[in-house]
């Protein structure tokens, strides 16, 4: 049902040099302040006969400096121990203003305690010694990874991957039906969307700023459903589409988004709550673009009217905005960014986010006409492959924007996996060719996944707990299937199944020891299918889906709905109870008013659709039940 | 690969102290969805469990106790003389703990380890009033404050997260489960 594009070798980049072009101009700039800054502390240090402003001076080019040169090398250790904290908190959270705070507070201290400054130019020379060392490893590991690229390249020319091209949307896409154990596991999601907009009960409640905070998990839930919905049930409304809309307008609570004003103003001093009329933050509008943007392909353009989503501050404050503000800011951002990717966090640049980004983009363009995507798609590729591969072909997680540095290590399988998940649909080479790399690390053995061993391998980020490697399994799930390697996807549910404690409450199951995150990505990986995120986002549903009859309303959980298809005429349920056996009424629409229809499978045989083309079709339902109106 | 670890480390750990003293971090489910069929009423929300009053509220309720500990502890320090002035403070340190801890609606805390916690911290306690009123050893401010407060506050945690367990016996909600 996919054409495929001509077969051509997906290579790794080979650099022009060691750092990519924009990535050079930064850490320029950042060597040249050290430096100039170095300069100053230097004649400080030579010139100035009071020791309290030579060891401040000293304090402010490498943390600690004072004590360096005062001899006390405990806490100098001590200083550069809550500086590294203050790094971290940095990173976490956005605090831009926390490593200037933490260098001043500490060079002060150290001018404080400043008594025989003996060992000034160990002082002086720690820091620019570092970064000359810093340099070379850089270098060397560039050169190995260089030429572990060009190894890669020669088996990659022959390997054969091949990107496929649009799907033939008249002939339909693949509708399977969910097992019991799938819709088991979906309501846990349902459960979770469909209590009042106002509540999070279920939810995790740890922190507003990192992976495991309350947007993530409105993310993951929505794109849960959307998915279950493309591939197992597209005529099929009712509460499956409510619950990606409490998703949508939970999101709208201001605990999920008041976030922002903070890391804005310790980020970027600016005391500015506005979520969406920024120049960062795409972790909030690039994840939820993408919600909105599967929510209307599968059902209606609410979210598109302005002023539908409205972020409400306080009784005197509120930002409107809609699912084309979301867009227009990436598009905007994306355009401004001289790395064309853009901050989620102030300055820290996620390549994963900025996925989520052009998928929002991709799918606003395919929705309502306009070019977002296809203006910025080659820049962000260029991006990707000059600032952000490595020369072995591995995906960079972060990089600050200011300073032009990463964290080299932070190339994790994790890093990798999710990224080749969420970039098929706007970058499917890339996505590709990471698969590729990937799948060398993994083993099947026994029909069971096991996972390249790496330090961050058992952390749940939905709870931070380093107890269980669930969600990289789910993670593989989800991108193996994707990509199309259901081996490796089979494996990777199996694995899950086989070895995951479940709980269940009155047929609602989830994974007992993982957090709710993983547990919705683990649905949105057990609804997937080959290309799956790839045409809800990128090629959207056939003309048949979106004007076909649908099953408008049912109740909930006397009936879950497993497989729900139309051709345009006629509509094929899949139905099975809940909540034991049930007499129960279905509420189909988009019939054609006046006209009578055949049924088969339910209590009465015929049914004449009212003037707004909806029907009432009552059902016995004690087991697996196919229902037909045609 | 190290650093990498060591920040996951961290995160874990800053959790795990994050949460002390707080609700489970996420409950297993949320409460059971329902959807009536088409032209039926819809079915009323069951009543939401209300959640236990706090006793104080814990801003104020810390601020106050703060400020009398400053106040009275400086007043006997004064007045009085280094012993009465150190078992004010201690005494003054440990009732902040307990009035804040004790804020927190019962129901929401964690009971795994509290009488460990308690009974650690009294230990230390002991240990340090012995160093502080009969060996008479003195520190600078900052480890003088670590050392001597770190066993009241460590045993007002235990104690103010195991006291519900003593005055109720009444068990903790069991949770469904079918492990597989």
């Amino acid at each position: 049902m996919t054409s495929t594009l001509e077969q051509r070798p997906l290579l790794i980049p080979v650099p022009d040099g060691a750092f990519g072009p924009t990535t050079r101009l930064r850490i320029t700039w950042s060597i040249g302040v050290y430096t100039a800054l170095w300069l100053v502390v230097l004649v400080v240090a030579g010139a100035a006969t009071d020791d309290g402003w030579r060891a401040a001076a000293l304090g402010l080019v490498w943390p600690g400096g004072g004590f360096v040169a005062g001899g006390s090398f405990v806490l100098a250790a001590v200083v550069l121990a809550i500086f590294v904290l203050g790094l971290v908190v940095w990173w976490f959270f956005g605090a831009t203003i926390v490593p200037p705070l933490v260098l001043a507070g500490t060079a002060w201290w150290g001018a404080a305690s400043a008594d025989d400054l003996d060992h000034v130019g160990l002082a002086l020379a720690i820091g620019p010694t570092l970064v000359v060392l810093g340099l070379l490893v850089h270098l060397a590991r560039h050169r190995s990874q260089k030429r572990i690229g060009a190894e890669l390249n020669r088996e990659l020319a022959t390997a054969g991957l091949v990107v496929g091209g649009a799907p033939d949307l008249d002939a339909g896409l693949p509708v399977a039906e969910s097992s019991a154990e799938d819709l088991a596991r979906l309501r846990f999601g349902l459960d979770l969307a469909l209590q009042p907009v106002d509540e999070f009960t279920g939810f995790t409640h740890l922190d507003q700023y990192r992976e495991a905070a309350l947007r993530y998990q409105l993310n993951a839930l929505s794109y849960g459903l959307s998915m279950a919905q493309f591939t197992r049930t597209p005529a099929f409304g009712g509460y499956l589409a409510e619950a990606q809309r409490n998703a949508i307008e939970k999101m709208l609570r201001r605990k999920a988004w008041a976030y922002w004003a903070h890391e804005n103003a310790w980020g970027n001093l600016k005391w500015d709550p506005e979520p969406v009329e920024n120049s960062e933050n795409i972790m909030l509008t690039g994840f939820y673009g993408l919600q909105i943007g599967m929510y209307e392909t599968l059902n209606d353009d609410r979210y598109s009217q302005p002023g539908s989503l409205a972020f409400r501050w306080n009784a005197k404050r509120t930002y409107d905005h809609s699912f084309g503000s979301l867009a227009s800011s990436i598009h905007r951002n994306m355009n401004a960014s001289e790395y064309t990717l853009f901050p989620c966090e102030p300055n820290w640049i996620y390549t994963v986010c900025n996925t989520f980004g052009i998928n929002t983009l991709v799918s606003h363009d395919r929705l309502h006409g306009t070019t977002y995507a296809a203006e910025v798609q080659p820049t962000l590729q260029a991006a990707y492959d000059r600032e952000f591969v490595r020369p072995d072909g591995k995906l960079l997680g972060v990089r600050a924007a200011h300073l032009g540095m990463t964290w080299n290590f932070w190339a994790s399988p994790s890093v990798q996996t999710t990224t080749t998940y969420w970039m098929h649909a706007a970058l499917p080479e890339l996505s590709l060719r990471t698969w590729w790399l990937l799948k060398r690390g993994l083993e099947i053995r026994d029909g069971l996944l096991h996972l390249p061993k790496f330090a961050t391998k058992n952390l749940d980020p939905g709870n931070y707990l380093m107890l269980r490697d669930t969600f990289g399994h789910v993670v593989t799930m989800m991108a193996a299937r994707e990509i199309g390697d259901e081996e490796y996807a089979a494996a990777a549910q199996r694995t899950l199944d086989e070895r995951e404690p479940i709980e269940d409450r009155d047929g609602v199951r989830r994974m007992q020891r993982s957090s709710g995150l993983a547990n919705l990505y683990a649905s949105l990986g057990r609804f997937g299918r080959e290309n799956g995120l790839r045409d809800l986002v990128a090629h959207g549903t056939p003309a048949a889906w979106r004007t076909g009859p649908v099953l408008a309303e049912c109740a909930y959980p006397d009936v879950l709905v497993a497989k729900a298809v139309t051709d345009g005429e006629a509509l094929d349920l899949v139905l099975l109870p809940g909540a034991g056996p049930v007499r129960t009424d279905l509420a189909i629409e988009r019939l054609v008013p006046g006209r009578d229809y055949q049924v088969t499978g339910a209590a009465t045989n015929t049914v004449t659709a009212d003037r707004e083309g909806r029907a009432i079709v009552t059902v016995e339902l004690g087991e697996r039940l196919e229902v037909r109106v045609y | 690969m190290g650093c990498c670890l060591a920040a996951a480390l961290i995160i874990s750990w800053v959790r795990r102290i994050w949460r002390v003293g707080r609700g489970p971090a996420d409950e297993p489910f949320p409460p059971p969805a329902r959807r009536s069929a088409p032209g039926a009423a819809r079915p009323e929300a069951p009543p939401r469990p209300v959640a236990p009053k706090p006793l104080v509220a814990a801003g104020p309720a810390g601020a106050l106790a703060v400020l009398a500990y400053v106040g009275t502890a400086e007043l006997l320090g004064d007045a009085s003389g280094a012993h009465l002035h150190w078992l004010a403070r201690d005494l003054l340190w440990a009732v902040v703990l307990v009035v804040v801890l004790v804020a927190v609606p019962a129901s929401r805390r964690p009971r795994e380890g509290s009488r460990a916690l308690a009974v650690a911290g009294a230990t230390w306690t002991f240990v340090m009033l012995v160093d502080a009123h009969l060996l008479g050893r003195t520190y600078s401010p900052v480890l003088d404050i670590a050392l001597h407060l770190l066993g009241f506050a460590t045993m007002a945690v235990g104690m103010a997260r195991w006291w519900p367990t003593l005055l109720s016996s009444s068990p903790t909600p069991a949770r469904s489960g079918a492990p597989t």
